[in-house]
């Protein structure tokens, strides 16, 4: 005797119900927009009110940090020619560094200069060899 | 002659006895002719030989510094540690490759040896495909990474030496037990494409592969969990997983092995699911693959990636292209033979708990690679649009490329937390249900006391404060499993005792010497409860940072941490800031931890974290200095408490126990059921 009918359809709904219900609760948190620093510049209207990822270099002599506070760190970050403020606001990876490729994670401010960030990934311009450097290192 | 000129002429020969093997091998099939099977067989194990002198000779580089070699100057370092530089040999891209193709021959060459008087038949099919596996790899070594490549024009005189990062002895042990999984997935996949090709896909292809599935699985498993330690202790974030792209790809073959070792019994005893189990050996070795490119290709940006290299990535891509069409295109054709003997009788019964457990790994496995390859395939496709609307601006003129995501752990966990817990139920409840049915009233008397068991472990941590519901259902499942587990053994330990009077701990382990694979079994599943129990734990972490001085004390939960000072030293690889902390509970001292960074000479612009915690069965206290002023005395740091998470580690030693006894299990028992006869 093979599995009836209605058992089948009894699983089948079941299935479709559990994957349903992960589907709405899922709240979109872990999927973040990517972007690069002159996309925020050109359009800041576009990421108002909300969580992106951006990614920039880290501009040489801006970096200035809040002593005494934990992580309270303001640089600017470019790429393409645009320049964005960051206010970062977390312990930085063993990895930050000047002139090192970053991706921040956070909102842009409401007027659209300052990008509030409190997570990064700081690329590593050197892992074995320089031209080879592809190595993350993240803070959370 | 130079080691350079030496070696590339060992790789050489590697690559032209792969040919060799595949020729002879083919050659053999369509003459019938024992004596070209034999040449093929021995041109294997020659392949294996040529790698074995080629890997030599690499490490023999290392150990003189032989820097006129490319990859020994970069990677190598004279001031390395003997073991640092045996283990450099296979540190970075060119080097891995060989070391793929040592082990791949290694364990072709054992697979054929111990299988040759069994599966005559099966041989030839197995070789070729072998030997077509190592060539692939032998040929990337050859036209694109050959790590004996020296320089043209000068010679640097030092090696700039292995990432201090990676320095670390989980690292060492890390990389080649991930490897040696990905490599062995190699064998089960020849012999079922073997048994496709010959058509004789009755059981006895399986015979010859559970054991390598078996290796596989345990290497895998060892290989991510020291990952998970090495992250865990040198990178100073307080977790172990973060769902990073190439911590997936050795999850990735590890959850369809776990799959295929569930379903293989299906078949062994009713006949059941045969299809299923060769698409999830040709499956797995697909994913080790992929496992194998997502680390090596740069395609999906991560912390291990090892740098862009399209040439490599379209290569790759073209030989997961040729398995795919081969593998599946055989089974369609084969579909005929694979008809199942049994069928499905009804819900609560074993087969049902092993389809639903196969289902749940294998679409576990095929989501997260999505998932993974997901921001991949978005920019390929922006990629595409773009160049779409350079050419043909009408159409697509005005259509917005998609933009850049990425996916980051919260997403992975919302979707995998449930899965996980449903793969924890199954633990309990398959292994205590019946083949083909099973009564109300044996349903009762098998699940009444894990089900009390399983309440109280909900009750307890409730009452203790414990509020996050999935936290909550994870308890109590490990509870109820952990209860299902317990009660087997106490089964077969009484009915041991009532054939034949003896001691208690003389039964068990009677049960462990005739009934290996089943015990072995509930003893990988402990393991598995174990681990839950330190995931479980994750729900109610606790995690601070904070800017201390000397002198003053913060509060950490029920802990007190408070900052003795900070010390400056330095010995002959780098310079070193350590914090002195002590850690209060009541007033009462219970710990000195010294978190520190360090800098090596070789390496000062990117300082390491030196995590320290303390250690116990409940929790770790976790603390990782961020930044520190030796002037003013200001530390900066990230605390954490992590409740339960050393029981991921000791569930871990549990598994890889009962892996090793499954994995001992002679062939005459595998049909043995000993302590039967209790269950309906």
């Amino acid at each position: 005797m093979a599995l009836s009918v209605g058992t089948k359809m009894v699983l089948g709904l079941a299935l479709v119900g559990s994957v349903g219900y992960l589907a709405l609760s899922d709240t979109g948190q872990g999927v973040l927009e990517y972007v690069y620093v002159e996309q925020v510049v050109d359009r800041p209207e576009d990421f108002a009110d909300r969580t992106i990822k951006v990614h920039g270099t880290v501009v040489p002599g801006t970096i200035r940090q809040k002593r005494g506070s934990t992580g309270d760190y303001r640089f600017v970050i470019e790429h393409a020619g645009k320049r964005l403020s960051v206010h970062y606001t977390n312990l930085v990876p063993d990895t930050f560094q000047e002139g090192g490729e970053v991706i921040l994670t956070g909102r842009l401010s409401a007027d659209g200069t300052v990008f509030e960030s409190d997570e990064m990934t700081a690329k590593c311009p050197s892992k074995y060899e320089e031209e080879q450097g592809v190595d993350l290192k993240e803070t959370r | 002659m130079p080691i350079s000129t030496l070696g590339t002429l060992a790789v050489v020969l590697v690559f032209l006895s792969c040919i060799a093997t595949v020729a002879f091998s083919v050659r053999g099939v369509l003459l019938r002719s024992e004596r070209w099977v034999e040449a093929g067989v021995q041109a294997l194990h020659a392949t294996f030989a040529a790698a074995a002198f080629a890997s030599a000779l690499l490490v023999y580089a290392f150990l003189v510094g032989d820097t006129s070699i490319q990859y020994v100057a970069h990677n190598g370092d004279p001031a390395m540690p003997v073991f640092y530089k045996v283990t450099a040999f296979w540190g970075s891209l060119d080097g891995s490759l060989l070391f793929w193709v040592l082990l791949s021959s290694l364990f072709a060459s054992l697979a054929v040896a111990a299988n040759r008087h069994r599966h005559r038949e099966l041989i030839p099919h197995a070789v070729a495909v072998l030997g077509i596996i190592t060539g692939f790899f032998a040929g990337l070594i050859v036209f694109m990474k050959n790590p004996f490549e020296p320089f043209l024009l000068e010679v640097p005189s030092k090696g700039r030496g292995l990432n201090p990062l990676l320095q670390n002895a989980y690292m060492i042990v890390h990389p080649p037990s991930l490897y040696l999984g990905y490599v062995s997935m190699a064998v089960p996949y020849a012999f079922g494409m073997a048994a496709m090709i010959t058509g004789q896909v009755d059981d006895a292809w399986q015979r010859s592969v559970r054991r390598w599935v078996l290796f596989s699985w345990l290497f895998l498993g060892v290989g991510l969990v020291l990952g998970g330690l090495w992250a865990y202790e040198e990178l100073g974030w307080g977790g172990y997983w973060a769902w990073d792209p190439v911590e997936n790809a050795g999850l990735l073959p590890w959850l369809t092995c776990t799959a295929f070792l569930h379903s293989v019994m299906v078949q062994e005893r009713r006949g059941m699911l045969k299809v299923w189990n060769l698409v999830l050996v040709i499956v797995s070795f697909l994913l080790t693959i992929v496992g194998t490119f997502l680390t090596r290709s740069g395609v999906v940006q991560s912390v291990h990636a090892f740098g862009e290299d399209p040439a490599l990535a379209w290569t790759f891509g073209a030989f997961m292209l040729v398995i795919v069409v081969a593998s599946f295109g055989l089974l369609v054709r084969r579909l005929p033979l694979l008809r199942s003997r049994g069928e499905m009788e009804s819900i609560v019964s074993r087969e049902f708990a092993f389809l639903v457990n196969n289902w749940l790994f294998l679409s576990a496995a095929l989501f997260v690679l999505f998932a993974t390859l997901y921001p991949t395939l978005r920019e390929w496709a922006g990629m595409f649009v773009e160049w779409a609307a350079r050419r043909w601006p009408a159409t697509f003129g005005g259509i917005e490329p998609p933009t850049r995501v990425t996916i980051g752990p919260p997403f992975f966990n919302h979707w995998m937390r449930p899965v996980g817990l449903a793969l924890l139920f199954l633990t309990g409840f398959g292994p205590l249900v019946a083949w083909r049915r099973t009564t109300p009233a044996n349903l009762v008397r098998q699940f009444r006391m894990p089900l009390v068991v399983g309440s109280i472990t909900i009750a307890v941590p409730a009452a203790f404060g414990v509020d996050s519901p999935w936290g909550l259902a994870c308890f109590g499942l490990c509870g109820f499993t952990f209860w299902t587990i317990v009660q087997e053994f106490v089964r077969g330990v009484a009915v041991r005792r009532r054939n034949r009077p003896q001691p208690v701990w003389e039964a068990l382990l009677g049960l462990f010497v005739r009934a290996r694979r089943r015990y072995g079994g509930y003893m990988v599943h402990l393991g598995v409860v174990l681990m839950f129990l330190g995931f479980a734990g994750k729900s109610y972490d606790l995690e601070r940072k904070v800017t201390v001085h000397p002198g003053e004390t913060v509060q950490l939960g029920k802990y007190e941490v408070r900052h003795d000072g900070l010390r400056a030293t330095t010995d002959w690889q780098k310079d070193m800031i350590t914090a002195d902390l002590t850690i209060l509970r009541d007033g009462e001292v219970v710990a000195q931890l010294h978190p520190a960074r360090w800098w090596y000479f070789q390496m000062p612009e990117q300082p390491t974290t030196e995590a320290a915690r303390y250690m116990t069965i409940a929790e770790d206290v976790y603390a990782a200095m961020q930044d520190a002023d030796m002037t003013t005395g200001w530390t900066r740091l990230a605390l954490f408490v992590n409740p339960l998470v050393n029981w991921v580690w000791i569930g871990f030693v549990v598994m890889l126990i009962g892996g090793l006894v499954c994995i001992g299990t002679r062939r005459e028992q595998l049909t043995d059921r000993v302590g039967g006869g209790h269950r309906g």
